[in-house]
């Protein structure tokens, strides 16, 4: 790639009132003579030659603040002229790649009144527009990071690498191959790794892992006890077969058919309680049970006041019942024909012929609580009734079975005291035994199903441990699963990283040596220039061995420097001309010459920008002359006390040692 | 409906000791009661039935625990009128109904304890219970 020619209109001090002003960079006729001379003053404006490039190819992605790039005496003229209120700034840029001839325009509107700014590229091709000049850029060009690789302050470069070697070198390598973003990612990943670990074991500290194992053994205990129901049930089943067997041969004598016949009378009678208790927990008497005991109260009561008819009889019975339930403030209840049932006060004068005359109560105001406690008795009383009816009903059956059974049960044992037979005598004690037995047995059995009842209680508690357990077990998996991924990134991000830092090194260490060594070609102690991951530069020696500090002087540290700086502009890999401010006032002479003729033989355009008298001397002219393409001047024009506002430039022969005043500067 | 049960006291109570809870366990189960109150109104109503078929003293000191509110008690009315116009009104009826309950599961224990507990279903404990019971009032 070639800068062929840049056209500036109010840039910085290049103004242009009408037609931009021209800059040549590369002649076609000078082909094979790579290098191009801007020679001006400090301030003259040759910076702004560099700034007005990567404007062009960036605009506000490089400067924001653009606006500031507007020449003021344009300015100034706009609003004099009054009307025009805006200003239009404009770099184009033509350069050759590959035979083809693109011109890159920016142009940006300033509206001074407003502070309103603009700005375009336009991109053309051989003349054909380009459709997306953005894109353009960025893929002839480089990022508008790394573009200072390739336009640069010489000077300020190596300022920079003086004032903190050890940190530019990171920031310049962070730059090319995202280290740092790497770097970023690695810590953030790291800790990431730490929070899935730390969940980990806040977890495993809240499970309880012998919640499992409590669990099996309750089951393998509640599996045992359920062979023992079962053995427990098996017994009695055998027992009875056995019970049955005693009584039933085949040829039983009568007592043995009656024995047996009262046996199973006897288990008859036992299952029909049975059934009664279970009509007693079905039809709920117990809830009950206590109005069966409160009826003779009620009974009375209720049947007392219900009376049509009163006398002096009745009153005086009814007296001691009405003192026990009704209050001691009461002697007993009226009645009358008419149905009014008065309660007679303590303190009243009673006898027959006064009854009516009697101290009466009046319910309503004084005794409330009588006629509601007459109305509630009244209200149980109906509950009780039907309550009654369950109650007697089950009792009686109760009453009669119970009867029966204990019939049965004398009549079993008196025939095992008074049989005169041993052999019934026997199987009568035989008989005894093994119902005892099962008696016992069946004792047993319901302890076990208790026990049984319990375990299966704990169980449920225990499961519901482990059913925490069981998700937080879960939530363990994911975690593990996510460090695992996370784990990777970071095996993979580690990597990257020192695969990038290490090619970069290499590459870059490789280029810059070789740069150096060219360079300063005199010097045969140097042989490479090296950079390691801990961003420490190096110089070694032809046998490998490390020069020490002291023995490197400041421009051999200054050239290395710059060496590695070309070194990674070589690294972007990209083909694209350097334009390089001051580039030997820090290089010790000779130094500079085999630099900028490394440049210029390397088929790079190199557009350089010297100070006359520094830099573009007689001397230096000289070596520079044969590689020279087109040397240019720039001019300051002088107006009145405002000398900022106008630069020119000129071209001037290249073959010819630009004559200047050296006391001028 | 004027009267303030149980002047207006909010819970009725059960038994605290340990011992007397185990007892009062076993009596549910022996019973067959399905609620607590079933069996403090049963063991109220042992004394009521007492009283009015004999003159007895009732003078109890129990150590009760809150059981349930007052009106989850259905039967709470008809022990207040009774308890209110049975004795003297001027006394608290709560303390009276917990006196009379403590004083009723003192038997029912005592009963239990003495021939209960060979009894093994609901029906024969309540059946065996109401004859002897009824043979001790008459």
């Amino acid at each position: 790639m070639k800068f062929i020619k840049l056209k500036l209109k109010n840039f910085k001090p290049y103004f242009a009132s009408g037609e931009p002003q021209e800059i040549e960079f590369f002649d076609k006729n000078n082909e094979g003579r790579n290098i191009t001379l801007n020679i001006g003053q400090n301030g003259f404006g040759k910076t702004s030659i560099s700034e007005s490039i990567l404007w062009c190819l960036f605009g506000e992605n490089k400067y924001p603040n653009w606006e500031e790039f507007v020449n003021t005496l344009s300015i100034d003229v706009a609003k004099e002229m009054k009307k025009e209120k805006d200003i239009e700034m404009t770099v184009e840029l033509i350069t050759e790649m590959d035979g083809d001839i693109y011109k890159i325009l920016r142009i940006g509107n300033f509206n001074i009144d407003e502070g309103r700014k603009e700005d375009k590229l336009y991109v053309t091709c051989n003349g054909e527009p380009e459709k997306e000049p953005e894109k353009f850029i960025t893929e002839k060009f480089a990022v508008v990071e790394l573009m200072e690789y390739f336009i640069f302050d010489a000077d300020d470069v190596l300022k920079k690498f003086e004032k903190n070697q050890e940190k530019e070198i990171r920031d310049n390598i962070n730059k090319l191959v995202g280290v740092e973003r790497l770097d970023k990612m690695i810590d953030t990943l790291e800790s990431v790794i730490k929070i899935y670990e730390k969940k980990i074991l806040d977890i495993q500290s809240e499970i309880k892992s012998d919640a499992s194992e409590k669990k099996t053994i309750l089951w393998n205990d509640k599996k045992k006890k359920g062979i023992a129901v079962e053995e427990y049930e098996h017994r009695i089943k055998v027992n009875k077969g056995k019970i049955r067997k005693l009584f039933l041969k085949s040829k039983p004598s009568p007592e043995e058919n009656r024995i047996y016949s009262l046996l199973k009378n006897r288990e008859e009678l036992e299952s029909k309680i049975d059934n009664l208790n279970e009509k007693y927990t079905i039809e709920g008497i117990a809830s009950n049970l206590d109005l069966k005991l409160l009826e003779p109260i009620m009974d009375e009561v209720i049947r007392s006041v219900s009376r049509e008819t009163s006398s002096k009889e009745e009153f005086d019975n009814s007296s001691e019942l009405i003192k026990t339930t009704l209050g001691i403030n009461y002697k007993g209840i009226m009645f009358n024909n008419k149905g009014n049932n008065k309660l007679i006060k303590k303190s009243a004068n009673i006898d027959s012929k006064e009854l009516d005359d009697a101290d009466t109560l009046n319910l309503k105001e004084e005794g409330g609580n009588k006629s509601d406690f007459i109305r509630t008795l009244n209200k149980y009383s109906d509950l009780l009734q039907t309550e009654k009816e369950k109650f007697d009903r089950i009792y009686e059956k109760h009453k009669e079975l119970k009867g029966t059974l204990l019939k049965i049960k004398n009549e079993i044992n008196q025939i095992g005291e008074t049989t005169r037979t041993k052999d019934i005598k026997e199987k009568i004690n035989e008989y005894k035994k093994m119902k005892k037995q099962n008696e016992e047995y069946d004792k047993e059995k319901v302890k076990i199903q208790e026990k049984i009842k319990e375990n299966d209680e704990e169980i449920k508690e225990l499961e519901k441990e482990i059913e925490i357990n069981e998700d937080q077990k879960k939530d363990i998996e994911k975690i593990r699963k996510r460090k695992k991924i996370t784990e990777n990134l970071l095996d993979i991000s580690r990597e990257s990283r020192k695969s990038y830092l290490d090619q970069l090194i290499n590459f870059v260490n490789k280029k810059a040596s070789q740069f150096l060594r060219n360079t300063v070609k005199e010097n045969y102690r140097f042989n490479s220039l090296e950079i390691n991951t801990d961003y420490q530069f190096k110089l070694k020696q032809k046998n490998g061995e490390e020069l020490n500090q002291n023995q490197i002087n400041k421009g051999t540290l200054t050239i290395s420097m710059l060496s590695f700086f070309i070194g990674l502009s070589n690294y972007i890999g990209k083909k694209i001309p350097y334009v390089i401010d001051n580039p030997m006032i820090r290089l010790d002479p000779g130094h500079d010459k085999r630099l900028i003729e490394q440049l210029a033989d390397s088929k790079d355009q190199i557009i350089l920008h010297l100070i006359p008298g520094k830099e573009y001397t007689d001397y230096n002219y000289k070596w520079m002359r044969p590689k020279i393409n087109i040397q240019n001047w720039i001019y300051r024009n002088e107006w009145e006390e405002r000398d900022d506002l106008i630069s020119t430039i000129e071209r001037k022969k290249r073959s010819e040692l630009i004559e200047f005043d050296i006391d001028e500067f | 409906m004027t009267l303030e049960l149980f002047e207006g006291k909010g819970d009725i109570r059960k038994v605290r000791r340990k011992k007397d809870k185990q007892d009062f366990e076993l009596a549910m189960k022996k019973f067959g009661f399905k609620k607590e109150i079933d069996l403090v109104s049963f063991c109220a109503a042992i004394t009521l039935h007492e009283k009015f078929n004999k003159e007895v003293e009732i003078k109890e000191n129990p150590s009760l625990m809150q059981m349930a509110k007052m009106y989850s008690f259905k039967k709470a009315e008809l022990y207040d009128l009774i308890i209110f116009n049975y004795l003297n009104t001027k006394e608290n009826r709560l303390e009276k109904f917990e006196e009379y309950f403590y004083y009723g599961f003192k038997k029912l224990r005592d009963w239990l304890n003495d021939y209960g507990l060979d009894f093994t279903t609901e029906i024969e404990t309540v059946c065996g219970f109401f004859r002897d019971f009824y043979r001790e009032s008459e």
